[in-house]
């Protein structure tokens, strides 16, 4: 499906990849392949299966909690993802009215590195390291967990909607921050509900609806934008059409 | 550290105090100081037993405050739910229930003893915490096959009505004197051993708290969900397990140390969340909040020696008073936080 072959030891290999809960399917035969260096923006409606998706190939469903798979997922060459080879960016996370941000970055991890200065600096985190977690509003709070999830120390990313609760000015630093990464050869991953604001720096695209990957396309020239305004319009797409 | 500092001078006072306290009054025990030569170790040779029962009562409060904390504030990080208690997943219930069917049922009361001195209860009471373990254990993974924090909170919630319906049915027939022995396990109150046996029991009590404390910072890093924790390299299946193992451990000494005193792990982590903002060791802030829990549980257990003196009333009693105040001052936070915000 995509331009360019990812080998199994490096990026991202995805076959024939199906991820079920009970008797209720939300992945279906997903077959991608992503080198490192590439930068993937996953769209479609809510509920298309794109943030589980994201979850299988951190590696977070356990078995334990009623999840079932089949087919690979290999992260980094490791036959199944492990939970804690990519840096993960979530939709939800709870928040604790004991730490303050500086104690949420320091937490089990170094904020004092030169690159996590210069995370805590671009996203103009200083002066909001002795506020409490559950004082911080909406957007405040999404800065703090992307330099949380940036300053990981992995060569793969994957952000569920990074971009939501941050105004303009701050998706710009967003886009900026992942572009960085993807020069130095990351590989990320980002689930996003406007994928055009992604054009700049995106590598690849891919489009899900109910659970199918209908498209995953490299080239720029043919982004397939009359695409991803049907599948968020929601008009039913016969799966020869997504071929471009 | 200053806080940590604080905590443990007020515990060694209480203690003090604690040591002081009880139906013989501290006037009793100055006075007969000054009979025995004005000095304080005299007044303790001539009232050793005194001293030997209100030593190890100091001791099984302080210990128990101390462990409850720790076991609640793990229990509202690993289910994050700041409502959550070292009893909610009831292994203490299991453990409890182990006891006081022993008591009405077998041959046995609570003074029986095996080999001349281990409280035959207390093999009852890990018994029932283990077996408790094990009925959660199979009913998640066999049953309902979901391991997560909401499924062993529900379950929690499942076993200890199961057991306190049980108990009800039986309790409904029991005598007034047979009423307040059993209210001593239920409610919580400080069991009066002797120094050898509260030796054996305060390393089960302290042990699985200290080992609670070690992981504190895994702990709350899974109070920010699962793939929070997980994707910042911790092995949260493994982490809930050891948690589990070490709850068992401390809930089932707890309950032989002073049966099933409630409040202290629900509130004592909630007073001390908010204590302080400080960043320091990761070990700081969960050794303070056993602290006060320790010095709530020996306070409580002052006024139950004091209060209505020669009557002894339950520490669960004044544990549950002494909740109301703080619980009050904690809502009163959180509109002074909203008024800021």
């Amino acid at each position: 499906m995509s331009a360019e072959t990812a080998t199994a030891s490096d990026g991202l290999v995805v076959t024939d990849w199906n991820v079920w809960r009970g008797s209720h399917w939300i992945v279906r035969s997903v077959t991608l392949s992503l080198p490192m260096g590439s930068l993937l923006v996953v769209a479609g409606r809510n509920g298309s299966g794109k943030s589980t998706f994201l979850r299988s190939v951190a590696g977070l469903l356990s078995s334990r909690e009623g999840w079932r798979y089949s087919g690979d997922c290999a992260l980094c060459g490791h036959s199944q993802a492990k939970y804690n080879t990519a840096a993960f960016m979530g939709q939800n996370l709870g928040t604790s009215d004991e730490l303050t941000v500086g104690g949420f970055l320091k937490l089990q991890g170094s904020a004092s590195g030169k690159a996590q200065q210069h995370l805590i600096g671009r996203l103009e985190l200083q002066s909001l390291m002795s506020v409490r977690l559950s004082e911080l509003s909406g957007g405040e709070w999404q800065r703090v967990r992307l330099a949380r999830c940036l300053m990981k120390d992995s060569r793969v990313l994957l952000l569920d909607e990074p971009d939501a609760a941050l105004d303009d000015s701050w998706r710009t630093v967003l886009w900026d921050l992942l572009a960085a990464r993807r020069s130095l050869g990351h590989l990320i991953v980002v689930v996003l509900h406007r994928p055009l604001e992604a054009l700049g720096a995106a590598t690849h695209w891919a489009g899900f609806e109910r659970g199918q990957l209908m498209f995953c396309e490299s080239d720029r020239r043919v982004f397939p934008e009359a695409l991803m305004n049907r599948l968020f319009l929601g008009k039913t797409l016969d799966s020869s059409e997504c071929v471009v | 550290m200053k806080s940590l500092t604080a905590a443990l001078a007020l515990l060694f006072v209480l203690g003090l105090s604690g040591l002081m306290c009880g139906p013989a009054t501290p006037v009793d025990f100055w006075f007969s100081a000054f009979e025995s030569f004005g000095s304080l170790a005299s007044a303790i040779q001539s009232q050793e037993a005194i001293f030997e029962l209100r030593t190890v009562h100091v001791l099984l409060a302080a210990a128990t405050g101390f462990a409850l904390a720790s076991a609640g504030r793990s229990m509202q990080n690993l289910l994050q739910n700041t409502l959550a208690d070292p009893h909610v997943v009831g292994l203490s219930a299991g453990s409890t229930a182990f006891v006081l069917f022993a008591i009405l049922f077998a041959p046995l009361t609570a003074q029986s003893v095996l080999w001349d001195w281990i409280p035959a209860v207390w093999i009852f009471a890990f018994g029932g915490a283990i077996a408790a373990l094990v009925f959660l254990h199979f009913l998640l993974l066999k049953i309902v096959r979901s391991w997560g924090a909401p499924s062993l909170a529900l379950a929690g919630l499942f076993l200890n009505a199961g057991l306190a319906a049980l108990l009800m049915v039986f309790f409904a027939r029991l005598s007034p004197s047979g009423l307040t022995e059993v209210q001593s396990w239920t409610l919580g109150a400080i069991q009066p051993y002797g120094f050898r046996q509260a030796l054996i029991l305060l390393p089960f009590i302290l042990c699985p708290a200290l080992f609670l404390i070690r992981l504190d910072s895994p702990l709350l890093m899974s109070s920010f969900g699962r793939d929070f924790a997980m994707t910042n390299g911790i092995e949260i299946e493994k982490l809930r397990f050891r948690v589990l193992l070490a709850l068992t451990l401390l809930s089932a000494a707890c309950v032989c140390a002073a049966g099933s005193v409630g409040f202290v792990g629900l509130l004592v982590p909630h007073l001390t969340r908010r204590w302080s903002a400080e960043v320091g060791k990761s070990w700081i802030k969960p050794s303070f909040n056993g602290i006060v829990g320790a010095c709530v549980l020996v306070c409580a257990d002052i006024m139950s020696r004091t209060l209505t003196a020669p009557l002894e009333l339950p520490v669960g009693v004044y544990t549950a008073l002494l909740s109301v105040p703080f619980l009050f001052a904690v809502l009163l936070r959180r509109r002074e936080d909203l008024l800021r915000t």
